[in-house]
């Protein structure tokens, strides 16, 4: 068994602000082998794409990571000094923002940020750097490339954007990278182009990539496992049959069950009463235990070890059983 | 179903309301801290004045010539003790400052809440009807703003004589600009939100929406606005008086007491310009050190 | 799902467009006199909309960015004016295709307060479609207490009545929009609208800032108030799962025309036109696991340049010479579906 390429371990990120401490990450771990797509799903607050900026040492001051480690192809990034991890960072650890305009200066253009980008990692000339930009962007299925470099961001439309920042984050061939929610914000067509490049690219390549969603079905398309954030620790990962199929802990069975294309049309849907909690007063004992159904006085005073079986893990007391259609 | 919030409280303010956020940021940092106290205690120096000045410099029966002129801590004829001094009338410069504060700050936060009241009313007008009414206002703001504040108050005087309230108005025919321009644009901004709209579909009246819906959102930044504007209304009221053509000599400013000082001080007489202009300057000085921080508390809030 | 027993319609939008046009300024204008090519630019945001809300029944609108969905919704809604064609309320009580007189047209923009009132509109962002300077009590209670829909004595009463009704402890009632979470301020804005006791609700894509979690709650909400209230809903999306869900009838725009409507069901299990078929192909599902993403090639085109004849002809598969050239007009090819597609038969 090769290491995995990213190896995150029992992850701890937290805020110090002047409301108190904010737990927005709280043991997280999980692992990304080589060409392997890993969902991270879990909505807001959840603290996915909190993980996501902690792999890449994107936190910034109050936040800082107070524990676990963070091993990318056996090296504890969370060591690394500064300069260490920005060779890293666009070179072999890439990411990809829900906002393109995150990745973009709006007063350059395209081709001015691509070669920029290409000359910070390789030492090449800059009509060798404009090559490969122009090969990046062709390979992400941009139309007419050598007229989309010579454009300014606000020029493209927003999917076009997305595929910009999609490029510049290939463009040294990045053996991981980390997508926080690059699709969300896109037309459901455009959508479906991005989700189809970026599946090529990974069988292409061989990267890992962790695609952190609140969608789950996005997710249930494009990724080899799952793994499903509430309030800053994962509760649930196996492969996406596991997850979709035999759901074992209550959130994610609620999470499933209140998409509408589980219901019946017309019907109310199944929600989970209440709300999640804030990460400044996380509840003693199980995160869940206010709003979970089969809640009982364990859940509400420890909270869960991991348990499962082979790469199906949950942290549950009661993990519910029986597969679901 | 509950509402999330549950805050750390202080007793009886809740601290992330915006009256929290203004006192935290008054308070929290030490030198903000001193400039808010130096503040407050001017203004209360100025409204109680006549009760706590150890005379009244405007009457002219207690006044003694022959104490003109003394240096700071001496003793009068009377035996009055002359904190800073006196004037070559005999007049002790503490009591005359503090009276000089009063009317200094009586112009200054005259002029401003008028010029404020005008300005945002404008501002609130030209942003909500747009189109015409807005080209119109906004050019007469630029207009405004084009002169300098003292040429176009100094032509104002010169028509209108001398006098508190021609001082005052002269002032808030320049400033009303400054609230006008910063309240439509906030306005503009506003005006676009989807609350409006629903104060729209919900078939309230234009008064309703740009007094009960809009006008409150534009309120921080009018706040802050006031604040420098009344520190720029004492400074150019004392401008005026220095140059004589600002409030009349029965009536002392700060400005007025640095001009008849001038005088003096080349014959060394220092304390009758240079305690009155310490004066003006730590007034001054602090408001705008409290506008400022006002400013940078409550514009994260407006982003929201 | 109780389909209404009578048809009546309520809503007719007959013919609507909406342009936008850039007026050019006077140093284009200039310019244009010097002799350099400068034309102003029009944008059809809507582009001659015809169709009719029943009463009693959820009208699903669905469309990517650029479709025109939300300019049309606000028309219906009374905020902004269409430039051409007409949009008319039609009374309860009147007969059936008979607006009486107290339809007052909409295009005029003026209106008697009472039929305003009757169409609400739920808005997008949470955030910024609640005044946040305003306690709820207040943004809820306004609106009734200025049309006189409710006395100053019984204010707080209603509110708390209405609070509840769209699933609001009271009690918070003093307290400010940033204090909730965004489902819960969803909810104040549907309280805001109930307040003024509707028949029509417009949602303008109002659970797609929410967590999927907090959308079913809210989407039940919806389900809710409909069964209690006999509410009439046009669902604006571009959530095909939640219309699915929601609505009775659907209807697809594509950059400002409308090129399909057909009943909810028969829609999904047979859709003929050819952007509606791509549309609901790429629509992610659950069931679907690792399959091969396909989509309909090319980019949405602008709306300053939309294509000639058919908009979608440049990314259809089926494109013909005729599709480039005549637009192809809503046509009835089976029971209330209807197309507008050259290639379609119709029946």
């Amino acid at each position: 068994m090769s290491t995995p390429t990213l190896s995150v371990q029992h992850l701890r990120t937290h805020f110090f602000t002047g409301a108190g401490v904010a737990k927005a990450v709280d043991d997280a771990s999980f692992d990304v082998a080589p060409g392997e797509i890993v969902g991270l799903v879990g909505e807001s607050g959840s603290g996915k794409s909190i993980t996501g900026f902690s792999v890449l040492g994107l936190i910034d001051a109050p936040g800082r990571i107070v524990g676990g480690r963070v091993l990318f192809k056996g090296e504890d990034l969370t060591a690394l000094t500064p300069e260490a991890l920005r060779r890293l960072r666009g070179n072999r650890i890439a990411m990809i923002f829900q906002d393109p305009m995150m990745t973009l200066n709006p007063v350059l253009r395209i081709d001015t940020q691509m070669v920029e980008a290409v000359q910070a990692h390789a030492r090449v000339s800059k009509h060798a750097a404009r090559q490969r930009a122009l090969e990046a962007l062709a390979s992400v299925g941009m139309p007419s490339p050598g007229e989309r470099l010579r454009a300014y961001p606000h020029q493209l439309s927003g999917g076009m954007r997305q595929r910009v920042a999609i490029a510049i984050a290939l463009l040294h061939d990045p053996e991981l990278i980390i997508a926080d929610e690059p699709t969300t914000a896109l037309d459901v067509t455009i959508q479906a182009q991005i989700l189809a490049e970026m599946q090529k690219l990974c069988a292409r390549s061989h990267t890992a990539m962790v695609w952190v969603s609140h969608d789950l079905a996005v997710v249930a398309g494009l990724a080899d496992r799952i793994c499903v954030m509430y309030a800053g620790r994962v509760v649930e990962t196996g492969s996406v049959d596991d997850i979709l199929e035999r759901p074992r802990h209550p959130y994610t069975i609620g999470l499933i069950d209140s998409l509408p294309e589980k219901a019946r049309r017309g019907e109310p849907l199944k929600q989970i009463p209440g709300m999640a909690p804030s990460a400044l007063h996380l509840p003693v004992g199980c995160a869940f235990a206010p709003r979970c159904p089969y809640a009982t006085a364990l859940c509400r005073s420890a909270e869960p070890p991991v348990s499962g079986e082979g790469v199906h893990l949950y942290r549950c007391f009661h993990p519910c059983s029986g597969a679901r259609a | 179903m509950r509402a999330t919030a549950t805050f750390p409280s202080w007793r009886f303010v809740d601290r992330n309301s915006t009256l929290g956020i203004v006192l935290r940021s008054l308070f929290g940092k030490p030198a903000v801290a001193v400039a808010t106290c130096i503040c407050l205690a001017l203004v209360v120096i100025a409204l109680f004045a006549p009760w706590i000045a150890p005379q009244n410099p405007y009457d002219l029966a207690a006044l003694n010539i022959v104490d003109g002129r003394l240096p700071p801590g001496a003793r009068g004829a009377s035996g009055h003790l002359y904190l800073l001094g006196s004037d070559a009338l005999g007049r002790d410069m503490f009591a005359a400052m503090m009276y000089g504060l009063r009317i200094s700050l009586g112009v200054g936060l005259l002029s401003g809440a008028f010029a404020m009241t005008l300005g945002t009313t404008l501002g609130l007008v030209a942003a909500y009807f747009g189109r015409y009414v807005d080209t119109l206002v906004m050019r007469a703001v630029d207009l405004m703003l084009g002169f300098p504040t003292i040429l176009v108050a100094l032509m104002m005087l010169a028509i209108l004589g001398q006098g508190v309230d021609k001082v005052v108005l002269a002032l808030v025919v320049v400033q009303w600009a400054y609230f006008a321009r910063t309240v439509r644009a906030i306005a503009a901004v506003e005006r676009r939100k989807e609350y409006m709209e629903a104060a729209l579909c919900l078939g309230l009246s234009h008064r309703r929406a740009l007094f009960s819906q809009l006008l409150p959102n534009c309120l921080p930044p009018v706040i802050v606005i006031a604040l420098v504007q009344i520190a720029a209304a004492i400074s150019a009221e004392a401008t005026l008086s220095f140059l004589g053509i600002g409030l009349p000599v029965t009536q002392p400013s700060l400005g007025l007491l640095i001009a008849n000082g001038y005088q003096q001080l080349i014959a060394g007489f220092y304390w009758i310009s240079v305690f009155p202009g310490l004066l003006l300057l730590v007034l001054v000085f602090s408001m705008n050190i409290v506008g400022d921080s006002l400013r940078e508390a409550l514009n994260p809030r407006l982003q929201k | 799902m109780n389909a209404p027993d009578v048809m009546a319609p309520m809503v007719e939008i007959d013919h609507v467009s909406r342009r936008f046009v850039r007026r050019l300024n006077y140093a284009e204008r200039i310019a244009g006199w010097l002799g350099a090519r400068t034309y102003e630019q029009t944008v059809h945001a809507v582009d001659d909309v015809s169709f009719t809300i029943h009463r009693g029944e959820v009208v699903g609108l669905v469309g990517e960015s650029g479709c025109g969905k939300s300019t049309l919704g606000r028309m219906v809604a009374g905020i902004g004016a269409p430039t051409s064609g007409s949009i008319r309320t039609i009374e309860k009580g009147a007969g059936a295709g008979a607006p009486n007189e107290q339809g007052a047209t909409r295009a005029a923009g003026r209106r008697a307060p009472r039929h305003r009132l009757a169409t609400q509109m739920i808005f997008q962002d949470p955030l910024s479609s609640l005044n946040p300077r305003k306690r709820v009590r207040d943004i809820i209670g306004e609106a009734p207490l200025v049309h006189g829909i409710v006395r100053r004595h019984e204010l707080d009463a209603y509110v708390a009545e209405v609070m509840e009704r769209v699933g609001l402890n009271p009690d918070f009632r003093t307290r400010f929009p940033h204090q909730f979470s965004g489902g819960q301020r969803q909810r104040i804005g549907i309280g805001r609208a109930l307040a003024v006791k509707p028949d029509f609700l417009i949602c303008d894509e109002s659970i797609a800032a929410l967590d999927v979690s907090i959308q079913a709650q809210i989407i039940n909400l919806f389900i809710r108030l409909r069964r209690d209230l006999g509410l009439t809903y046009l669902f604006i999306s571009h959530d095909l799962g939640v219309v699915e869900h929601i609505s009775d009838r659907v209807a697809i725009m594509y950059l400002g025309r409308i090129v399909e409507t057909a009943p909810t069901i028969e829609l999904f299990a047979n859709p003929q036109h050819p952007y509606t078929i791509g549309l609901l192909a790429q629509v992610p599902r659950l069931s679907n696991r690792k399959r091969q993403f396909e989509s309909i090639h090319g980019e949405i085109p602008s709306p300053l340049a939309p294509p000639e004849g058919c908009h979608f002809h440049p990314r259809c598969p089926y494109a013909t010479q005729r599709c480039r050239t005549e637009r192809p007009s809503l046509r009835a090819t089976g029971a209330a579906h209807e197309v507008a597609c050259h290639l379609v038969e119709v029946r």
